[in-house]
This record gives structure tokens, C-alpha cells and sequence, in this order.
């Protein structure tokens, strides 16, 4: 009684995980319509009846996926594994990016579905992500999952040009860098490309593409150096302190003159005269306290000039090598990838 | 051969300048000059002013200097002497900056006067050193001392001893406008031998001040 019970509450989960995946977007085929209904209302049998009648019909692939798929819920709903990892198989083969969400569907479905995976060879959910580098120094990321291990080529093609990207054995998630260079170093042509993605395993083989759009523009140049962060230029001038040098000066020559005199005069032709070298001494000591008391004028702070002198080098070194990195960035291009959405390709 | 050894050697000199300056300059300008002289005793003194002239023309460190100026000397009240004179006093000299504030010089000076009986003409070779330093800006001052070699008179005799001093202030007030002030101190303790005698001494002094203004260039 107790293990009835427990089925019945497994089932109930399963379905409803089950039908939340699959009331996701109403089918065009009517049959397929009325299997779903079946399927929300606990119906297994007629739902997996009408499902089975649908395959019969003319169905567009994504409505042949669904009813695979549906298949494959009910056939998990009466315990039915082998078929249901077939139905699995096909829903996958028919729509290879299919994926359940596992926080909705039941981990007894979800595993179902990832072992019909496992079975089959498809290459899964190529993506190629946006890029924007300068050419030779980056490159476009592109992922995708192969099921099986199966010896997969990568190309690009656009137009007449195909070239190899990567060739190896894999198996699982895949992720590739791809410079976007011709053989010959040189940057692909802009334009429209397809990242076709080839897995061969045996007898059985698989592909999947994805479009990407490639465009050029220049690469940006830098701008020139006007001063170093950081570093500010320092006044060339400094005005010196006030001192009473000048006047100190003009005392010492003033006595050197009158004690000279005095020193040199010759005593028998009685005193030494003083008018002159005191009129001459007045200037010179007026002229002193004059230069003590005005302000000093600016002189030239060497320190600074050098210390100047050399921020100017090395801002007309950094602008050198600006403009040397910039005469090969003008030789340069930027290539801006862009995917293209699905179903789109190289012309 | 001795014409390309002087070539050579001005060759040397002139490179081996220490500071080959763009410094071309002169000044030329009237002075206003005063002084007095005395002479043989306390008692002959006389005092005086008269105009003058001062130049001076600077190529790198060699330096040519002139100066002339009339005075016209009257004795002091209560000086012995009785006679006027009038004195024309000519100075030359080429000075060579060796040092940023040292230079050596070697030049003339002359006095010559219109009263023999008066006062003494004289002539002499003056060698001497001068130093300089800026007081500030465009303020220069300098003191110099001299020795007068082989000093010449009138009255005869000769000065063994016969030094000069000298100091001055120079301002430049613009680029081409100058002014100075200069003060000069001459003893010559001339000795003669009248009619070949005993010789005597006769000293004499002369102590002059120029204020002037100048126009440089």
C-alpha cells in the first residue's frame, strides 16, 4: 500500500514537471494539441496514442521534436524506459539544442532524457560569443558540447573561403578561441561567416552552424602626453629671503675705503680728508640698505629647472613611444564579431 | 716666427677664457668731480670741482676703463698756498676679470697742471687688483688698490712709495642707463734732491670723488 502510494506521488511530480515543459508553446499540428491536453490530464494512455497518431501526420520539425519528446514523458509516466529513451533519442536528434530544465522536470525524466543523449551524436548548442579585439591580439570564443566522442572539425566559411579552426577527438563541452587570421597572418575579410561545427564518429556524422557577422573599424590611437599623473612642474624662479647681506657688503668696502685711507695718509701732510670718502661712502651705504630693504628679485631655482627638465624628457620619451605605437596602431584593425540569431549564415 | 708665437699665444688666451659671455658692453657719461690736494706740508691744501668724463667698455673679462676731469683747485681758507690752479687729470686702465669678483689691472694716470709753481704735474703706471661683488640687482661695488710705478714730476724727483685706492659704486637704473659713484686716494711720497743736495721730502695727496651718470649699452 505504502509503495502504491509512492508511485503515485513520483508520477505526479514527474507529470508535473512533465507538463510545465510542455505547455511552453502551443504545437500548429491539431492532433499534437489534443495529445498535450491528454497528457495534462493525467491520460498517459491516450495522450501517448495521440502523440503516436501525430507522427503519422505531416508535422514541421519542431512539432515532430514535441511529439517525440511527449512520447518520451509518457512513456517515463508508465515505466516504460527503453521506449522512452528512444522517443528521447529521436526528440534530440530531430532538435539537438533541446534541453530539459532540470529544476522543473523530474530527475527520473531528466535522466531518461540525458541517457537517450548520450546515445545519439549531436553537436549541441554552438555558441559564439561577441568579440571585439584588435586583429592578432584576440580572439572569438566559441563553445559548444558533443555527445559522443566523435572526431570534430571546426570551420569557417564565408563565400569560397573555408578555413580549418580546430580538428580533434572530443567528446563533452568544447570551448575554442579563434584568431580570425587567414593562413597567412592577415585578418579575415569582413563580412558574414558561418562557424560550422562537423562531428564524425563511424558511420555517423553531425553538424550544426552558427552565424557571425564580422565587421572592421580602426583601432584607436592614443592620445599624446601633456604631463605625468601625478607629477606637476615646479616654479623656475625663487625669490630668495630677505637679508641684510647688501648692506653688510656695502659696510665692509666702506671701511675697507676709509680705513684705507686713513691707514695710507700721510701723517706730516696733517689729517686724512674725509668729504670725498664720506660722499661716496653715503651713496654706497644708502644704496645697501636700499637693496637690504627692497624685495630681493627672483633667481632661477635650479633644482626646479632640473627637476622640470627632466618630467619634459620623459613626457617627449612617453610621447616618442605614443607615437611609434601609434604609427602601428594606424596599420592595425579592429574586428567587432557579432553572431548572427539562428538559422542565418554566410551568404 | 715671433709674429706666430704672439698669434699662438693670443690663440691661448682667447680660448682659454673661463666664461666666454655673450658680455659686450660699455658706459659713457659726464661726472660731476670734486676734491682736494695737498702737498710738502699741511699747509698747502687745496680744494676743488670741475667736470668730467668717465667710459669703460667690457669685452668678456678684459675690461678698458678712461676717465678725464678739469678741476679747478683753490687753497683753503687758511692754507699757506696763495696760488690757484687748475688740474686735468687724465686715468686709463686695462683690467683683466680672472675671478667672478677679482681682477687685475694695469694702466696710467696723469695730473697735469696750468701752474707749475702751484702744484705738481705727475705721471705714473698704476698695477693693481680690484675686486667687485653685487650688493643687489643691478648694484655693483668695488674697491681697488694700486701701486704707481715710475711716477714722473714736473719739479723732478721720484716717489718709491706712490699707491692709489680707490672705491666706487656702479648702479645700472635700466638697460641703458647708468649711474656711479667713485672715490680715489693717491699718496706719492715724492723725494727730491734740489740742486743736488740733501734730499727732501715733499709728499703730496690727492683725494677726488665723481658722482656721474653714464648711458650704457
Amino acid at each position: 500500500m505504502r509503495m502504491r502510494w509512492r508511485t503515485v506521488v513520483l508520477v505526479s511530480l514527474a507529470l508535473l514537471g512533465g507538463r510545465a515543459a510542455l505547455r511552453a508553446q502551443a504545437p500548429q499540428n491539431a492532433t499534437l494539441r489534443q495529445a498535450l491536453q491528454a497528457y495534462d490530464a493525467l491520460d498517459f494512455a491516450r495522450a501517448g496514442t495521440l502523440a503516436r497518431r501525430a507522427l503519422t501526420e505531416r508535422m514541421t520539425g519542431p512539432d515532430q521534436a514535441r511529439a517525440y519528446e511527449l512520447l518520451g514523458f509518457t512513456y517515463s509516466a508508465t515505466d516504460s524506459q527503453a521506449k522512452a529513451v528512444d522517443a528521447f533519442k529521436q526528440a534530440i536528434l530531430l532538435d539537438p539544442d533541446r534541453q530539459l530544465d532540470a529544476t522543473r522536470i523530474s530527475p527520473k525524466i531528466t535522466s531518461l532524457f540525458y541517457s537517450a543523449m548520450g546515445q545519439v551524436l549531436v553537436v549541441r548548442q554552438v555558441q559564439v560569443d561577441s568579440a571585439w579585439f584588435v586583429a592578432g591580439q584576440g580572439a572569438v570564443p566559441i563553445r559548444f558540447t558533443v555527445t559522443s566522442p566523435a572526431r570534430v572539425r571546426v570551420h569557417a566559411i564565408s563565400g569560397a573561403t573555408t578555413l580549418l579552426i580546430d580538428s580533434t577527438v572530443v567528446t563533452g563541452a568544447v570551448n575554442l578561441r579563434w584568431p580570425a587570421q587567414l593562413p597567412s597572418g592577415a585578418p579575415v575579410p569582413a563580412g558574414a561567416w558561418l562557424i560550422v561545427v562537423e562531428a564524425i564518429a563511424g558511420q555517423n556524422t553531425f553538424s550544426a552552424s552558427r552565424g557571425v557577422q564580422i565587421s572592421y573599424s580602426p583601432v584607436d590611437t592614443l592620445a599624446h602626453l601633456t604631463s605625468l599623473p601625478g607629477y606637476t612642474e615646479l616654479p623656475e624662479t625663487e625669490v630668495p629671503p630677505q637679508s641684510w647681506r647688501p648692506l653688510g657688503l656695502a659696510l665692509v668696502f666702506v671701511t675697507g675705503a676709509v680705513g684705507g685711507t686713513y691707514a695710507l695718509n700721510n701723517g706730516d701732510l696733517g689729517s686724512a680728508p674725509g668729504g670725498e670718502v664720506g660722499a661716496v661712502s653715503l651713496v654706497a651705504l644708502a644704496t645697501g640698505l636700499v637693496m637690504t630693504l627692497r624685495k630681493p628679485a627672483p633667481r632661477p631655482a635650479e633644482g626646479n629647472i632640473l627637476y622640470n627638465r627632466l618630467l619634459r624628457e620623459q613626457i617627449a620619451r612617453g610621447n616618442a613611444d605614443i607615437a611609434k605605437e601609434n604609427v602601428k596602431r594606424r596599420q592595425q584593425v579592429t574586428l567587432a564579431v557579432v553572431p548572427l540569431p539562428k538559422g542565418s549564415g554566410a551568404r | 716666427m715671433r709674429g706666430s708665437a704672439w698669434c699662438t699665444l693670443a690663440g691661448v688666451c682667447v680660448a682659454a677664457w673661463p666664461v666666454p659671455a655673450a658680455a659686450q658692453h660699455g658706459r659713457l657719461g659726464p661726472d660731476l668731480v670734486f676734491g682736494e690736494y695737498r702737498e710738502a706740508t699741511s699747509n698747502m691744501r687745496y680744494r676743488g670741482a670741475g667736470p668730467g668724463a668717465t667710459g669703460s667698455f667690457t669685452f668678456h673679462r678684459v675690461t678698458v676703463e678712461g676717465a678725464i676731469a678739469s678741476v679747478q683747485m683753490d687753497p683753503i681758507s687758511g692754507s699757506q698756498a696763495t696760488e690757484s690752479f687748475k688740474a686735468t687729470l687724465i686715468d686709463a686702465s686695462l683690467r683683466w676679470d680672472v675671478l667672478d669678483y677679482l681682477g687685475f689691472e694695469v694702466g696710467v694716470t696723469s695730473r697735469e697742471t696750468d701752474s707749475e709753481f702751484a702744484a705738481q704735474s705727475v705721471g705714473a703706471v698704476r698695477v693693481g687688483a680690484r675686486t667687485h661683488t653685487l650688493l643687489g640687482p643691478g648694484a655693483d661695488i668695488w674697491l681697488r688698490g694700486d701701486y704707481l710705478a715710475g711716477a714722473q714730476f714736473s719739479g723732478g724727483g721720484s716717489a718709491p712709495f706712490a699707491v692709489e685706492l680707490g672705491f666706487g659704486l656702479d648702479i645700472r637704473w635700466s638697460k641703458h642707463f647708468r649711474a656711479a659713484a667713485q672715490y680715489s686716494f693717491q699718496r706719492l711720497d715724492r723725494k727730491t734732491n734740489p740742486a743736488g743736495g740733501v734730499e727732501v721730502s715733499v709728499p703730496i695727496e690727492q683725494s677726488l670723488a665723481r658722482i656721474g651718470l653714464a648711458v650704457g649699452f
